[in-house]
């Protein structure tokens, strides 16, 4: 089986302005060589804290930025290398859906009019075809089509969030790169908004990569996890393994965060301390060792590989795994 | 209409002085459209035995040193004054417009170029430059409105870049790129819409200060010329009476004085209606 995106050793470095007017330029490395792979149908979880390089990821698989190294394949060819058709072709096949719902859509038109846009642009149907077509997509994400002449101000948060879905799906995608989908959201709307990113994605079969800081919202939706720390990526696995037995501190610290309400579960791991240090000065050796409670000498000299631990296809990037509880 | 708009009105005619400001703006636009059948006089029509009569219930604002009625000729002078703010505004917002589009959506050198000519074009004193241009070409009102607005659009073209700017980067932006629309359609669907809001504003303040313009040049002789009425021109023959016939320098200056004042307040109106954070 083919994979639909496939990212090598994806970089993205930012030129950060120095402290004077004519201090030289620093280099801020926001991805730091990623590899990546993700099958038709299947979910792929990002995790990792705020600054970690996730939406950077996000905004080179969809060419949104320029890579600064590696390559970026679609269903098997390079991006940078489609022609102009077979670009259209993957702006139609990869979709988004943006964390904050009051700037992702246009607050100028009408819900019909952003629905109706992604046909509009690949000249699919005819406009009555797409009127249909944005009424069938207002009930499958749970609005009613009476709403459609309004303007997105008039509508919640979760409501928003539902009709950047609608666009998403507007154009039968095969993959959505959702970025922290439902961060912005109350927890009793993240809930909903999960359940309808689950049946959509079921019933279409869709690829999705999940980008989130929380966990706890991957558990129920990835079948594989990938963990960043500092633009590159420390774990990935299946979501149990990584999540019940995680290969790398830095995740093990992650679920330590999360809130347990069994009180015989809490504090098993160690909590994260300190806080995520600058991409302007990364830590020598292992990124996370400056945080890690098992970090020994090696740890600060040595930047360990991304390698396959005990079990076939979970691989972390960690000296020590070994002495993590499992 | 949306409750956007609504919004935006109820703000606007809550503001006495730019509900005010906006009444005087119609009046005066329907003045001036119906302004043949507003008065029963001919604003060119010489009467030699009526020469510079006082204000009555006749001539209401009396009658000029040519006998003409002092009232149609301000009336139809604010044909002009309109013509020349409309038109000369709408050059210098399609200029900014275009120039700060431009500007602000490719960045880069092409940024650097056009807000370099923005610079030089802000360091010529605008006034003399118009009077030097205007002294190279015959003096007509087409000229004027132009001139007015090739000098007039930097501060248009700053505030659409500005605006761009930060649009480029909002998530509907991206979500249009993901999409897989063209730069075109990017740029006159989901930022030209969203910028337009300063633009009024600035539209609006600019008409008064190109009427403003027109009658300074007009009254310096360079500007409308006689026997065409205009308040500038009205106000240079009332300067030589004016010990003896101050209506006739007097309501034109009125005439001025208000639009430029009404033309002032609604487009404060319109900027803190805009902008409902400004308001307690």
């Amino acid at each position: 089986m083919t994979d639909l995106l496939r990212a090598e050793g994806v970089e993205k470095q930012f030129a950060a302005r120095g402290g004077g007017m004519f201090a030289p330029h620093q280099r801020l490395m926001a991805v730091a060589g990623v590899d990546l792979e993700l099958n038709p149908g299947e979910t792929l979880g990002i995790a990792g804290e705020s600054g970690c390089g996730k939406s950077t990821v996000a905004r080179l698989l969809t060419g949104l930025i320029p890579l600064s190294g590696g390559r970026v394949t679609y269903q098997g060819r390079d991006l940078a290398a489609l022609s102009r058709a077979e670009m259209a072709l993957f702006r139609r096949e990869v979709q988004m859906i943006f964390q904050d719902p009051f700037s992702s859509l246009n607050p100028r038109m009408r819900v019909s009019e952003i629905l109706a846009e992604p046909m509009v642009i690949h000249g699919i149907g005819t406009e009555a075809q797409r009127r249909d077509r944005v009424d069938f997509l207002m009930n499958r994400v749970g609005l009613l089509p009476e709403q459609l002449s309004r303007f997105p101000h008039e509508f919640s948060g979760g409501q928003r969030q539902r009709i950047g879905i609608a666009r998403a799906l507007a154009v039968s995608p095969k993959l959505i790169i959702a970025d922290e989908p439902v961060s912005a959201l109350d927890l009793s709307i993240q809930a909903q908004i999960i359940n309808l990113l689950q049946e959509v994605k079921r019933e279409l079969g869709l690829g999705f990569l999940f980008i989130t800081h929380d966990l706890s919202v991957l558990r129920h939706v990835s079948d594989r996890i990938a963990i960043m720390y500092l633009g590159r990526i420390v774990e990935s696995g299946s979501a149990e393994e990584v999540l019940e037995h995680p290969r790398h501190p830095y995740t093990e610290a992650l679920l330590a965060a999360i809130p347990s309400v069994d009180p015989k579960k809490r504090r098993k791991h160690a909590a994260p301390k300190g806080e995520i240090p600058s991409p302007l000065a990364p830590p020598s050796g292992c990124p996370f060792h400056p945080r890690c409670p098992y970090a020994e000498e090696r740890c600060r000299v040595e930047r360990p590989d991304l390698v396959e631990k005990d079990r076939p296809g979970h691989r972390a990037a960690c000296h020590f795994s070994e002495k993590l509880p499992r | 209409m949306s409750g956007y708009y609504k919004d935006f009105w109820r703000r606007f005619l809550n503001n006495r002085l730019a509900a005010a400001g906006l009444l005087l703006v119609i009046v005066l636009f329907v003045l001036s459209v119906f302004a043949p059948w507003i008065t029963p006089f001919n604003p060119d029509r010489i009467d030699a035995w009526h020469v510079l009569l006082p204000p009555s219930g006749t001539h209401w604002f009396g009658t000029d040193e040519l006998g003409r009625d002092v009232f149609t000729r301000v009336v139809f002078g604010a044909q002009v004054s309109l013509k020349v703010g409309f038109v000369a505004v709408g050059i210098a917002v399609v200029v900014g417009t275009v120039i700060g589009l431009v500007a602000g959506f490719y960045g880069g050198w092409v940024d650097s170029l056009l807000m370099r000519l923005v610079d030089i074009m802000l360091c010529f004193p605008t006034f003399f430059l118009i009077l030097a241009v205007i002294a190279m070409l015959e003096p007509s009102i087409w000229y004027i409105m132009m001139i007015i607005g090739l000098t007039g659009w930097m501060g248009v073209a700053r505030l659409v870049r500005a605006e761009v700017l930060s649009l480029k980067g909002r998530d509907f932006v991206l979500a249009a790129r993901v999409l897989g629309a063209s730069d075109l359609r990017i740029i006159f669907r989901h930022i030209l819409p969203n910028a337009l809001s300063p633009v009024l504003v600035s539209a609006t303040l600019g008409v008064a200060g190109a009427i403003l313009t027109e009658s300074a040049l007009s009254f310096l002789g360079i500007g409308v010329q006689p026997p065409t009425p205009s308040w500038g021109n009205i106000l240079t023959a009332g300067k030589d009476y004016i010990e003896f016939a101050w209506w006739l320098s007097l309501f034109p200056g009125l005439a001025i004085l208000v639009t430029v004042l009404s033309y002032n307040l609604v487009g404060e109106g319109i900027r803190d209606a805009l902008d409902p954070r400004q308001k307690k």
